[in-house]
């Protein structure tokens, strides 16, 4: 069989990831989260907790620290790293060339700490002036640009578990529309005992998988322009979206969009060999993994990052993306990321693994 | 590789124009009013009654004591929801009726919601961490818990409106918010990917809001005083405002009322400073939008500034402007002296302002103008609102993160080029 041919070749191709970088409760880097998908065995050593050995102080110094949040902690790093592998500073882009796309969910811990200030101090405006960056949602992507020198567009993007996918969608629509040549993106989650508190209210206690937490940032360029030692590690072929109306049309509602995602990306259902869901627990998990089956048919179900990791939240579908990457390696094949939030979006991306 | 600028091909790309307006704000709800608001030079401050302001020095802000969700909102329960998601599904109604385009109609469309926020619905963890200081205990409250999700100030438009087709994305890029969100929209109708975007900002004047600007030092006394010599900073405020784009040629078939056309937007980071805004990175920011609609500094007629009233936004958007535009820059207004700072709503509210002002041919003034600022001396259209030919105008937004955004309308001539 002749070897597909690479995006770089296609003047039409879309964008290629080539480089990715990550952190999670499997550890730091994506060698780290390489090998753990790769080594067989028990896959239920872990179950949703804390990137290991994370202190944000200790990761990136003492300078510039003091007042950063655990999110915007793991997405300077994620984002550092994934500079040291792209090579040459902002592998060759001029600094506004390259944009900052980062997926986000409120940040609850920060918001709530600075709330409690406001209540039980003498005053409610004795507050720690410090403290006010963080508790915007824009805090981390704007740290990634000023920690890494990225003066291209900076946008932070949310949209509950399909967070992740949304932000590829704008990253891609970004360098589409001309307003960047390559993107820094990706999606963080923080661990807090306070969003597990906000969380548990919302779903009942124990209703969800455990909350875990993790960045994994990505390098977004154009098939032309990707060289020297980066080769595309996936080309993005569609990015797709929809919305249910209640519990009932979950199923419905994901298989037209992943029908549309094909149609789009005129991929045939035989290319596709798994598709990485969200998989949350309960029906909305269900329903999402009977319409991928109803769109794609039987294939491979990749879940075992979400089972290692727990429910990273905004980060989810950057997570289910590096899965794909990794069971997908050297394939040419066609890699499904879903989604089904519980607020009323399903989701999905196509991408070509190579 | 990639050392020049990164700018627009704009050969095929589609023209698209603003066909709906949903505003609410505290000089008027809904086109009529706001146009009102803005030729009247109608001022939005007010005491707060939203939350107890004892211990606060000053107590003004521009809140909307008479908004009631439940006049905009049928299919979903208001109780159910965070008065931001509130404000962005009710100006959402609102502009869908003023570009007369039914839910129906929209229903099989591929439709972009994008919704700007600054502080989304930080309200509900307001209220879950007041009840757990009140009880000492640690329970969360249910319902906060659920209203408490900024990503549902997207989602639930679509929720409401049954549009099954959209993709719906919430962008919480604090104070240039909503151009961030018109500038999304703008994109995928532009290149094919939506055929309706339902784009803009909507934030709710909050206790966290106020307490953090009080702290900062820039909630001023009485009222806002952009680009005076004597400004003392901002007002809080709140309101939504949600603009209707679609493409030119579908616009013109279905006879759709047109308010503006979109030229274009740039974007830039000062990665520089969390909070500080920065020269340079307003400026580039400035001469992108430019690049990317295909406009000309020359060819800008006014300027709908950021214009905060705060001493360190003031001096430095004005030197930003005056960076890029050779001569004398055109007028320049704010809208805030009216409106209060709006957040996340602010640049939407903004542009909407702007579509209104192509369109009829005004300036919105900047109010309570008393005395001019020699180290700003630009034409703030003081006090009153000017008649103006205006063809192309400039919507600037900056924010913490150094997230700058800036949006180019222009009056849609059919047989531009």
């Amino acid at each position: 069989m002749t070897p597909p041919l690479r995006p770089g070749d296609r003047p039409e191709a879309g964008p290629v990831i080539t480089a990715w970088e990550a952190y999670s409760p499997l550890g730091h880097g994506a060698g780290a989260h390489i090998a753990a998908l790769r080594a067989s065995g028990d896959r239920s050593a872990l179950s949703g907790s804390a990137v290991p050995d994370f202190d944000v102080r200790e990761i990136l110094g003492r300078a510039g620290t003091r007042s950063m949040d655990r999110a915007a902690g793991l997405a300077v790093a994620a984002t550092r790293g994934l500079l040291e592998r792209a090579g040459p500073p902002l592998a060759g882009y001029a600094p506004e060339d390259v944009g900052v796309v980062l997926g986000v969910s409120d940040g609850i811990k920060s918001v709530m700490e600075f709330l409690r200030d406001t209540w039980t101090r003498d005053k409610p405006y004795d507050v720690d002036p410090s403290h006010v960056p963080r508790t915007l949602m824009n805090f981390a992507a704007g740290q990634c640009a000023i920690w890494h020198r990225v003066t291209g567009p900076n946008a932070t993007i949310c949209g509950s578990h399909a967070t992740a996918l949304l932000t590829l969608n704008y990253a891609r629509r970004l360098q589409r529309n001309g307003h960047a040549r390559a993107s820094v993106w990706g999606a963080v989650e923080e661990l807090s005992p306070e969003r597990a508190a906000v969380e548990s209210a919302r779903t009942g206690a124990g209703a969800g998988r455990p909350p875990g937490e993790g960045c994994v940032m990505f390098l977004l360029e154009s098939s032309q322009a990707c060289a020297g030692d980066r080769t595309a590690l996936a080309e993005v072929l569609a990015v797709e979206f929809g919305i249910w109306a209640d519990l009932d049309t979950i199923r419905d509602s994901l298989a037209g969009c992943l029908r549309r995602a094909l149609e789009r990306a005129a991929v045939r259902r035989d290319e596709v060999f798994a598709v990485a869901p969200l998989s949350s627990a309960g029906p909305h998990g269900c329903a999402e993994r009977a319409g991928a089956a109803d769109a794609l048919g039987g294939l491979p179900v990749l879940t075992r990052m979400a089972d290692a990791i727990g429910d990273t939240g905004a980060a989810s579908g950057a997570f289910q993306i590096v899965e794909l990457l990794v069971e997908g390696a050297g394939s040419g094949r066609v890699g499904v990321a879903t989604t089904a939030d519980t607020e009323g979006r399903v989701g999905c991306a196509l991408l070509r693994i190579y | 590789m990639g050392r020049e600028t990164a700018g627009r091909q704009t050969a095929g790309r589609r023209r698209v124009v603003v066909t709906g307006l949903g505003i609410i704000s505290s000089i008027g709800t809904g086109v009529p009013e706001f146009a009102e608001g803005l030729r009247e030079g109608r001022s939005g401050a007010r005491p707060i009654t939203a939350f107890d302001t004892r211990g606060f020095a000053y107590t003004n802000a521009c809140d909307l004591p008479d908004f009631a969700p439940e006049r905009w909102i049928a299919h979903l329960d208001p109780r159910e929801l965070g008065r931001a998601t509130q404000l962005s599904i009710a100006s959402s109604v609102l502009a869908l009726r003023d570009a007369q385009l039914t839910a129906e109609a929209l229903r099989d469309q591929r439709t972009l919601i994008a919704v700007g926020t600054t502080y989304g619905e930080s309200g509900e963890l307001d209220r879950i961490v007041a009840r757990q200081v009140a009880s000492g205990s640690a329970a969360v409250e249910t319902s906060a818990a659920h209203r408490s999700a900024s990503s549902r100030l997207s989602a639930d438009i679509a929720r409401e409106l049954e549009l099954t087709r959209a993709e719906a994305v919430t962008i919480p890029t604090a104070c240039a918010a909503g151009n961030y969100a018109i500038g999304y929209g703008f994109d995928a109708v532009a290149d094919g990917e939506a055929d309706v975007a339902l784009c803009g900002g909507a934030d709710a004047l909050l206790r966290m809001t106020f307490v953090t600007f009080y702290r900062l030092g820039t909630i001023a006394p009485s009222i806002c005083q952009p680009f005076d010599r004597n400004r003392k900073g901002i007002l809080t405020g709140e309101g939504g405002a949600m603009l209707v784009l679609e493409e030119l040629d579908a616009a013109s078939a279905r006879g759709a009322h047109i308010y503006a056309e979109v030229l274009g937007y740039g974007l830039t980071c000062d990665a520089h400073h969390p909070v500080a805004p920065d020269l340079h990175g307003i400026a580039r920011c400035i001469a992108r939008a430019h690049h990317n609609a295909g406009t000309t500094p020359a060819q800008v007629d006014y300027i709908s500034a950021h214009g905060t009233g705060t001493r360190a936004n003031d001096v430095t958007e004005v030197a930003a402007i005056r960076q890029v535009f050779a001569g004398e820059p055109p007028p320049t207004s704010s809208l805030k002296s009216m409106l209060g700072h709006t957040m996340g709503a602010a640049s939407a509210l903004a542009a909407a302002g702007c579509a209104i002002a192509l369109e009829n041919g005004f300036i919105p003034p900047t109010i309570n103008h008393a005395e001019a600022d020699p180290e700003i001396g630009i034409d703030c259209v003081p006090n009153h609102a000017r008649p103006a030919d205006l063809r192309v105008v400039q919507n600037n937004s900056l924010a913490f993160a150094g997230n700058n955004a800036v949006l180019i309308l222009g009056r849609c001539a059919e047989d531009r080029s």
